[in-house]
């Protein structure tokens, strides 16, 4: 077809063409050839012009064929694409078609503008719209279908299943295939039949119909359906099938059923509601109401006016208007509305709230009220009576105030009266108080009352007067005009001019304590508000008035604590002060046992402590004849101690018979005992025994009785301590008091009063002393002597030095035993507590006679000296001179010479005493030991002094058993011999014996010198040997005092020992212990 | 004759100024007990005392004070003849009434001046 146009349209352009073409042409020539002849007309033309027009008419022929060519291909171009541009829409038509042909409905063709070309693709068009909605139409609805919630079905007429949704299959179970195909009956048992069949009856007849049924699911179940049934209508408006669209009705069965139990629960809460609940139309009629409304109007109250239910006319009664009906603001209003009613009814006030609450329905409109009556009547009463208490409470609360702020009656009283006076606006008052009998009243504070007045009515006997018979009744009296009150007639109160006024009891807790007055020059009417205002004053004045009193009681309880407290601290100070003077334990806890059961007025009380065994034993007990020692509770036996000591806590048991548990020793068992207690007693943290005390009368131990008890644990613990302590230091001190009481220095200590605390035995015997002088002051410790009296002077001194915490030091001298001038250093220090405060002073007395007595020693040595030495020269330089002098008669010249000699002789060997002795203390003797035999040495001893002891009558004997070999220098041991020989024949009288012995004794040998002369004195024993010391013998011999020096050098260079031994009056026995070899030499005799 | 008692329990000092003084013509009593001292010079009432101090028992000072302290016996002037020779044993023995100090070893011409000069000046003063 395409062609065809194309070719067409080709073949009418050409033709077009040639008939423009050809005219033109033949024109074209005829007016050239015209245009030539015209031109000859008016000039021939040449042959040449006639060429070149001819040329010119040529070309232009050429020209204009060469673009009708031109023209010509245009031509056949634009042919062929209108041809083209003509065809295009039926294309489109065409593939439209084939595509909606091939079931795609979404091909749109296009727009063809007004031509027929375009109606007929615009009904086309319209056509494929109209198939594609329907197409989408009936796959949605198909979808819709699968989609129902709702389970469907449909049956043909036959009542086969044709159809059914998913929804139905998961309803019943059954599949499509179990369902299609199938008599609809089969999915329900018979009774359900029957329904279905009479229903599909009726939509055989072309109705619908909607209908509870039950169908059988696959599992057997039955399930409730409600079914919407209809007919499907063929094209000729006859049924060709049903459908039924099927509800779950399950939970509609369950919601039903909730709703109706619902629905009698809230009838039972109603019903259950002491408060009348009805429902009421718009005009106020009721519709329903609960039990308490039904009663409320004595039954029968369905259709009635609320008002007869909430406010029935009644004589008597006043009619609430209508306006202040709720139910009534509840329709106007649409909103809840409440009001309370008052009700006068014989004489008392009943209220009622009325609530009322709108029913609206789905519109928004209110089609019912609910009303809603309760009795507030008791509510209404009690605010009423909350106001009035309140109004009364402030006014109270004012005088209140005032009484709390002080405890002195006086003020308070006072200040009571001031102040009511200032709130009930009255002009006086008085208080008038019961006296302790109560039997009279007597005024005590007034206002607004003549003092004369006041004295002549000041007192009133009970039942007597307006205020003895208010006193009497405990009622209040008051008066609007005393003048006019009968009951007053000839009262006292009248002459003082009082109009109104109001007596009032002053009540306490039990009793009436007095009575307030208060009163005005004019009349006044006291309203029962004002009675009770001043009723409750009074009660208020009478609670005020016993709690002072009460104060006052407790005053005094408190005082009398105090003095219990007083009495126990002084116990407590007692027992410390006691224990501080014991050091005794047993003692102790005797003493804080004692008083524990004599102080709690306990009938038993004992001190048991743990043993190393963990037993409880007895170490004190108030009164009992067990022995101290004695365990009392094994380990583990449940007793209060166990419990006190475990528990480290007070124990009490208020009644031990009870069931308390507790067990009682064998001890006590017999006594009966009804309370105990018990407190443990520590050592450090840990509690280490139990005191108890036990009663025998039932008694709640107090707790100030346990602190007490406490208290002495506490105290005995410290004193324990201290015991124990003390033994220790008593260790320490024992050996201290042993260094001070060797001490040759008298050492004397004090308080910082000056009181001795301890003196040695130095210093007793300096201030010759018998007894311990501690306490007495130290200045009057040494007496007998102005020399005494002046070191007391000087103690005092130091004393007050030292209390400056300066030392003091001073030379002075004492007078010692039998009368003896004794030379004292005294240095008295001040002894500092650890807080380095001056807490005593300790004065120590050096007896300087010592030091003095070496120095008088070293004199008495050199007088000794001199005299040892100037004697003999006396008699040399003497007689010498005489002799020279030729004044010595020749038969006295070898006398002379003789004693000369003598002398010399003396003379060199006391020199030589002297030598030896500084040589041998020097150390620069050396010893010639050799070993010599004892027993010979003391026989050649002998035999030098027998003619002197012969001379002076004493007999010297030597005894030694066989030889004696003895180490030593012979010459030192000799001298040695020589000295405690001569000592004795020296220290002896007429008829003495002199022995001298030899042993040998354990490797040593021992030399004796034995006399029987006159002894040592016993003072000067321990100065034996020391040098240049004579005793007191001395003054009798002639001595150097050296001899026995050299003896104790010469056994002490021997590696010996001495020993003397004597006996005043029985002589004198002196032991020398050599080595029988000298040291490192070997005992060759064994 | 001027009698003169010597106290000293050396005998050979008594010997020595016996002999010195008898030779001077004095008449010479010893006495070697110092305890018996004093009762020996009351019993003899000598002019002069010739006393030693160091003696045993009772020393020549206390029988010094024992003489001065007898108001019979005290005008009696007394040598005493000592070892001592230190300053304060002077003075103690010169504080107890001595007339002559005559210190160990002594020349016996020298004493018998002493005793000559204190019995002239005894005599001119009684």
């Amino acid at each position: 077809m395409k062609k065809t146009v194309i070719y067409s349209l080709f073949a009418f352009l050409l033709l077009f063409a040639f008939a423009l073409v050809l005219p033109v042409i033949v024109t074209l020539d005829k007016a050239s050839r015209g245009m030539v002849e015209e031109m000859e007309k008016v000039a021939p033309l040449s042959t040449e012009q006639k060429l070149i027009f001819g040329r010119f008419v040529d070309a232009a022929r050429d020209d204009f064929l060469s673009l009708s060519f031109y023209v010509f291909i245009a031509v056949l171009f634009a042919s062929v694409f209108l041809g083209r541009r003509l065809l295009r829409p039926v294309k489109e038509l065409h593939d439209a078609a084939a595509s909606m042909k091939g079931g795609n409905y979404g091909m749109k063709p296009g727009a063809f503008g007004d031509s027929e070309l375009g109606d007929v693709a615009a009904v086309f068009d319209a056509m494929a719209v109209s198939l594609r909605q329907k197409t989408e139409e009936l796959a949605l609805k198909e979808r819709y279908v699968s989609m129902m919630m709702d389970p469907l079905w449909v049956l043909d007429n036959e009542n086969i299943i044709t159809d059914i949704n998913p929804a139905f299959t998961k309803l019943l179970g059954y599949a499509r295939e179990d369902a299609v195909g199938y008599p609809v009956f089969d999915f329900m048992d018979e009774v359900n039949e029957k329904i279905m069949r009479k229903q599909l009856g009726w939509m055989e007849s072309g109705e619908s119909s909607s209908y509870e049924i039950t169908l059988i699911s696959k599992h057997g179940e039955a399930i409730p359906v409600l079914m919407s049934g209809a007919p499907i209508f063929g094209d000729g408006g006859e049924v060709v099938g049903k459908i039924g669209i099927m509800k779950d009705f399950r939970e509609e069965l369950a919601r039903r059923k909730a709703l109706r139990e619902a629905g009698e629960h809230c009838r039972v809460i109603m019903d259950s509601m002491p408060d009348a609940l009805i429902v009421v139309d718009r005009d106020h009629n009721i519709i329903s109401a609960n039990s308490a409304a039904e009663e409320m109007a004595d039954g029968g109250i369905a259709g009635r006016h609320c008002h007869e239910i909430f406010s029935p006319q009644s004589p008597g009664r006043q009619p609430v208007a209508l306006h202040d009906c709720p139910v009534a603001a509840v329709f106007s209003k649409g909103k809840p509305h409440r009001a309370v009613h008052e009700f006068f009814d014989h004489g008392t006030y009943t209220y009622k709230e009325i609530i009322a609450y709108p029913i609206k329905d789905e519109s928004g409109t209110v089609r019912n009220a609910v009303a809603l009556a309760r009795d507030v009547t008791e509510k209404k009463n009690f605010e009423r009576e909350v106001a009035r208490k309140n109004r009364e409470l402030e006014t109270l609360l004012d005088i209140s105030k005032t009484l709390s702020q002080s405890l002195r009656a006086e003020e308070i009283f006072n200040a009571v009266l001031d102040r009511l006076l200032e709130l009930t606006g009255m002009d006086g008052g008085a208080i008038y108080f019961l006296d302790e009998m109560g039997r009279e009243l007597g005024c005590h504070y007034s206002r607004g009352l003549s003092a004369e007045y006041v004295k002549s009515a000041a007192i009133f006997r009970v039942g007597e007067e307006i205020p003895g018979r208010v006193a009497a009744t405990e009622q209040i009296f008051t008066t609007a005009d005393l003048a006019a009150d009968e009951r007053a007639e000839k009262s006292v109160f009248l002459h003082a001019g009082i109009r109104a006024c109001a007596f009032f009891p002053i009540r306490g807790k039990e009793k009436t304590t007095g009575v307030f007055l208060v009163f005005s020059f004019s009349p006044r009417y006291f309203s029962p508000e004002d009675e009770q205002i001043l009723g409750s004053v009074g009660e208020i004045a009478g609670m005020a008035f016993e709690n002072i009193r009460l104060y006052e009681k407790m005053r005094l309880m408190y005082q009398h604590q105090k003095w219990r407290k007083g009495d126990e601290q002084r116990k407590l100070l007692e027992l410390a002060s006691v224990l501080a003077t014991k050091l005794d334990v047993k003692d102790m806890l005797d003493t804080a046992v004692n008083m524990i059961k004599q102080f709690l007025r306990a009938d038993f009380a004992w001190f048991l402590e743990v043993d190393s065994r963990g037993n409880l034993v007895l170490k004190s007990a108030s009164d009992s004849g067990i022995p101290e020692g004695t365990v009392i509770y094994e380990k583990g036996s449940s007793c209060i101690e166990w419990a006190a000591i475990e528990g480290k806590k007070p124990v009490v048991v208020p009644d031990l018979a009870s069931g308390s548990g507790v067990d009682l020793p064998g001890h006590l068992a017999g006594q009966n005992f009804k309370t105990a207690c018990s407190v443990p007693v520590y050592s450090g943290a840990e509690a280490f025994a139990a005191i108890s005390f036990y009663c025998s009368s039932f008694r709640q131990p107090k707790e100030e009785d346990i602190y007490f008890l406490q208290t002495v644990a506490n105290i005995v613990d410290v004193a324990l301590e201290r015991a124990r302590l003390y033994d220790r230091l008593m260790i320490g001190k024992g050996m201290s008091e042993a260094i001070i009481e060797s001490m040759s220095d008298g050492i004397i200590t004090t308080d910082t009063n000056g009181s001795v605390i301890t003196m040695n035995n130095a210093a007793l015997s300096m201030a010759r002393l018998g007894q311990d002088p501690a306490g007495t002051h130290v200045a009057g410790l040494f007496s007998g002597s102005e020399e005494n009296d002046r070191f007391g002077l000087l103690l005092a001194e130091g004393l007050k030095e030292t209390m400056k915490g300066v030392r003091l030091r001073r030379e002075t001298v004492i007078t010692g035993a039998e009368g003896a001038v004794v030379p004292i250093v005294l240095n008295a220090y001040p002894a500092r507590d650890k807080e380095g405060e001056v807490a005593s002073a300790v004065f120590v007395l050096r007896d300087m006679s010592r030091h003095e007595e070496v120095d008088r020693l070293k004199s008495e040595f050199l007088r000794s000296v001199s005299h040892e030495f100037r004697t003999p020269l006396a008699a040399i330089v003497g007689m010498s001179e005489m002799i020279l002098d030729g004044e010595v008669p020749e038969e006295k010249e070898r006398i002379y010479l003789e004693t000369i000699l003598g002398e010399g002789r003396k003379l060199s060997g006391v020199v030589s005493d002297l030598l030896d002795l500084a040589a041998i203390e020097g150390g620069k003797e050396v010893l010639r030991m050799e070993e010599i035999d004892a027993g010979a040495l003391l026989r050649e001893i002998a035999g030098e002094f027998s003619p002197i002891a012969q001379k002076k009558g004493i007999t010297v004997k030597v005894s030694t058993g066989g030889p004696l070999p003895v180490s030593g220098d012979p010459g030192r041991l000799k001298q040695l011999l020589r000295n405690l020989v001569e000592n004795s024949l020296a220290y002896s009288d007429s008829g003495a014996v002199v022995d001298l012995l030899a042993s040998r004794e354990d490797g040593l040998c021992e030399l004796t010198v034995r006399d029987t002369g006159w002894g040592i004195p016993e003072d000067d024993i321990k100065h034996l040997g020391e040098k240049f010391y004579r005793g007191k013998n001395a003054a009798s011999t002639r001595g150097k005092g050296l001899g026995l020096s050299l003896v104790k050098e010469i056994v002490r260079v021997h590696c010996g020992a001495l020993k003397i031994e004597s006996c005043k009056g029985k002589g004198t026995t002196v032991r020398i212990s050599l080595p029988a070899r000298r040291p490192g030499e070997k005992d060759n005799n064994n | 004759v001027k009698k003169i008692i010597i106290i000293d329990d050396e005998p050979f000092i008594l010997m020595m100024i016996e002999d010195k003084l008898k030779r001077a013509g004095f008449r010479v009593i010893t006495h070697r007990e110092s305890v018996s001292a004093v009762e020996k010079v009351r019993a003899e009432r000598p002019d002069l005392v010739i006393l030693d101090w160091m003696m045993p028992e009772i020393s020549g000072l206390e029988v010094c004070r024992s003489l001065k302290a007898d108001p019979e016996l005290a005008p009696i002037p007394i040598i005493m003849l000592t070892a001592k020779s230190q300053e304060d044993d002077e003075r103690l023995g010169l504080s107890c009434g001595v007339e002559r100090y005559v210190v160990k070893p002594f020349s016996p011409k020298v004493l018998l001046e002493y005793v000559v000069d204190i019995l002239d000046r005894h005599k001119k003063e009684t």
